[in-house]
């Protein structure tokens, strides 16, 4: 089980991230929903032990992270927001080096990566420079890098990113799989027609807080709202889209 | 101004910033213009601080003498002309044509691609001009008052000042417009795959070259007045003396050699630009269609014998997991990331020079080996041991390195015998073995095997000397240059280097002919490395953990004595 008490980043003086307390029992996809900036990818670094909180704790099965952090990180697979990758090594010399830096025996490693290589489109391309790769494929290699130790838990921050929409829909389905089978799930996403399918809860993030925590049914009950959509606009949203847009357009004939 | 003129102007600034966009130019803090106007300082300040220097030179000195005296200072200016030109080649290789990101930013835009092209061209000749000014004007204008007796008319000191500006721009333009054609002709010439592939060997050929040609000098001009007296053909072969005649000639001292020499620049540069003109306008259409399609696309994968080598140093080498990712990540920067190759033959390049200048001097002594030609092995060792833990400072695609932290295990040592078994497979396996059949063919297979293992105890006793303390995985964390503080000790680093490369190869030649001490004194070494290598194993021990992030030291450093 993971837990989140209190946790709190700040830069400054200014709370990116403040008091945000969660747990994530297995089996359980939480979402975890925000406009930009409100600090998803801030507490998800945290998670991950990337960012040391300012205050608070995460506890992992009752254990705070801090206290062995080694035996945590090898327990989760993470794929973070940004694709960040070396780009002068191929596809497969990427996951080999992630795989080896989790420590998997070398000959089921090579058979998991090949296997994993193929079932996402990429096996063409895993003699290709990473440099060559378009946004999708990077994406995929991260799915693949996150998801080849068998993780207890899944850390995704926005993993929709530049997938097509057959992967994204086998992401789904995987994520949902994954869950089911006892995996500790936590799904940051922009994309709230994908958490409101697969999640089973969602927390709502605004300006680094936590402006709701509960499952989707609840939310949209509480909110009156018939899609998460509704409830996200509610409660976040402080303007007009469509008036926006129009202010857009209209800037762009004015130039 | 007209529209055209304006997109002119733009996409020229636009090209020539995309050239101090270089990863050894520019770091993250200093930005665009501090990068540009630190390199313009230092392109004009020695040249400005050597002729301050040389003015006692001269005080006393009368014509004739003045005159032979004055070839090696206009020598000095036109192969430091040609060095640094040289040098700025090496670093903007990859910029002279338009990259990738230029083509997928521009070619969408409402330009015509003769547009573009000029201003490329502009640009690139912009770069050329500025750092040929930057480095050459003082000097060209302060040498001539210098090194000219007052007795000279001011008509003649505007004639020197000149002949210096034409004679280093000539030789500039000679060394610039060279590389230009060569990269043309190989995008010519090359398919894709086997351009970027050649390419990367003739930019570290080159880089190597100007190291040897910048560390030589001193010879060169140790020997320059009796070369040009004798007219030896020795000097018909460096373009820095074709430059330096024609020098001679525009400043009106023209001997027979110097006027030949004239004509041989003057002929070599109109090649230069003859070829890098037809070579850049063929290539660069065909390079504006390459940039757009991706090069790697059809890349088959590592070849069988590769996959071999892989496969039993997998198995038998690098037995834990931990050493085949730390080894092959190293493996795959050191021979793919731009900035880390050109450090690295930057100083191979020192170690070459000082290799052959040892070679030299070397006296003969018929097969047996002398201490000059014993340090040969260590000297180029000792640059690239060196290069190797210095370009593991540098880090290469920084924001990746969360990879590394997310999965940072237990017990480190691991990561320490990969670097270690990195090293040794990428620099001390290559300059003992590169050297061996050398050794053995002058000095017979006994002796060279013997020193073969002299060395081979001496470079394991570097590499652990060099990798204590080291709290990074390589190329994984923030750079910070000045950290070393080479001002401060750089009387340790030259002691070092002269007791592992001097030193011991003295020692070497006594103890070659007693071989019991010799293999004693191997053991004594190896002793030794066992014990860093011990000290180096509890260092990585539990409760260590890498650095990612080096940290500035503090402005006030404590004591720590405080309860």
């Amino acid at each position: 089980m993971l837990e989140v008490h209190g946790l709190t980043k700040c830069y400054s003086v200014v709370p990116a991230v403040d008091d945000v307390s969660f747990t994530v029992r297995p089996g359980e996809i939480l979402g975890y929903l925000g406009p930009n900036g409100s600090g998803k990818s801030t507490t998800v670094k945290m998670i991950t032990g990337l960012l040391e909180p300012t205050r608070g704790q995460v506890l992992y099965n009752g254990q705070n992270i801090q206290a062995d952090l080694a035996g945590y990180k090898r327990r989760f697979g993470y794929v973070p927001e940004e694709p960040f990758i070396y780009p002068y090594l191929t596809g497969r010399e990427y996951l080999l080096l992630v795989g080896r830096l989790r420590c998997l025996p070398e000959k089921a490693l090579g058979e998991r990566i090949d296997v994993l290589l193929g079932l996402l489109g990429l096996a063409s391309d895993r003699h290709s420079l990473l440099s060559s790769y378009s946004k999708g494929m990077r994406q995929k290699i991260l799915i693949a890098g996150a998801l080849l130790h068998d993780p207890e838990l899944l850390v995704l921050d926005e993993p929709l990113s530049g997938l097509d929409v057959t992967t994204a829909l086998v992401l789904r389905d995987l994520v949902s799989a994954l869950a089911r089978r006892g995996k500790i799930v936590l799904y940051s996403s922009h994309v709230l027609e994908t958490v409101e399918k697969i999640c089973s809860r969602v927390i709502i993030l605004k300006r680094g807080r936590i402006a709701a925590d509960g499952d989707v049914r609840h939310l949209r009950d509480l909110a009156q709202a018939p899609s998460l959509e509704g409830v996200f606009a509610q409660l976040v949203l402080q303007q007009d889209t469509s008036r926006t847009a129009d202010d857009i357009a209209d800037a762009i004939a004015l130039g | 101004m007209p529209i055209r003129e304006i997109r002119f102007v733009r996409l020229v600034r636009h090209f020539f910033a995309g050239f101090m966009d270089n990863d050894l130019l520019m770091s993250a803090e200093n930005g665009m213009q501090n990068a540009l106007s630190q390199v313009l300082g230092l392109a004009v300040a020695p040249g400005l601080f050597y002729c301050l220097l040389i003015t006692m030179k001269y005080g006393a000195v009368r014509y004739p003498r003045r005159e032979i005296m004055a070839w090696d200072d206009r020598l000095l200016f036109v192969h430091c002309a040609m060095i640094v030109t040289g040098l700025l080649t090496v670093v903007e290789w990859d910029s002279l044509f338009p990259d990738q990101r230029d083509y997928q930013i521009l070619t969408p835009l409402p330009l015509a691609m003769r547009l573009v092209f000029l201003a490329k061209v502009s640009s690139v000749l912009l770069l050329l001009v500025i750092f040929w000014a930057a480095g050459n004007i003082g000097p060209a204008i302060l040498f001539p008052l210098v090194a000219l007796t007052g007795a000279e008319v001011w008509f003649s000191i505007l004639q020197h000042i000149g002949a210096q500006l034409a004679a280093t721009f000539a030789a500039s333009a000679f060394v610039f417009l060279l590389a230009i054609g060569l990269q043309g002709l190989l995008l010519n010439l090359l398919p894709p795959r086997w351009f970027r592939r050649v390419s990367v060997y003739a930019q570290l050929a080159a880089l190597l070259a100007l190291v040897l040609g910048f560390l030589l000098m001193p010879l060169v001009l140790a020997n320059a007045g009796m070369w040009i007296r004798a007219g030896r053909p020795a000097m018909y072969l460096v373009p820095s003396f074709w430059y330096l005649g024609l020098y001679q000639v525009l400043a009106g001292r023209a001997t027979p050699a110097f006027a030949a020499l004239a004509a041989l620049g003057v002929k070599a540069l109109g090649a230069a630009a003859a070829i890098s003109a037809l070579a850049y306008f063929a290539a660069y259409r065909r390079h504006a269609r390459r940039a757009l399609e991706s090069f790697d696309a059809g890349r088959s994968g590592t070849g069988f014998l590769s996959r071999a080598v892989d496969g039993v140093c997998n198995r038998f080498v690098l037995r834990h997991p931990l050493e085949r990712a730390c080894f092959h990540f190293m493996r795959a920067t050191l021979l793919r990331s731009q900035i880390h190759r050109l450090l690295l033959a930057a100083y191979l390049g020192v170690g070459f020079a000082l290799a052959l200048c040892l070679v030299g001097f070397a006296r003969s002594t018929a097969g047996r080996p002398t201490p000059e030609l014993l340090s040969v092995q260590l000297v180029l060792s000792f640059f690239v041991l060196c290069g190797m833990r210095f370009v593991f400072t540098v880090p290469a695609e920084l924001r990746a390195n969360w990879v590394f932290q997310v999965a940072e295990p237990f017990g480190k040592s691991p990561y320490g015998a990969g670097v270690r078994k990195c090293i040794f497979a990428f620099g001390v396996f290559p300059v003992l073995a590169g050297l061996l059949p050398l050794h053995a063919f002058f000095w017979g297979w006994a002796v060279a095997g013997a020193h073969l293992l002299y060395g081979a105890a001496l470079c394991a006793l570097l590499v652990e000397a060099l990798m204590m303390g080291f709290e990074k995985i390589p190329f994984t964390c923030t750079y910070l240059p000045g950290k070393a503080n080479v001002k401060a000790l750089w009387p340790l680093y030259l002691l070092l280097f002269w007791a592992y490369a001097y030193a011991m190869a003295n020692l070497e030649a006594g103890l070659l002919a007693r071989p019991l001490r010799y293999a004693a004194f191997c053991a004594g070494v190896a002793a030794l490395t066992v014990v860093l290598r011990w000290y180096r194993h509890r260092q990585l021990g539990r409760g260590f953990h890498f650095l990612f992030e080096d940290v500035p030291d503090p402005a006030v450093r404590t004591l720590d004595i405080g309860y």
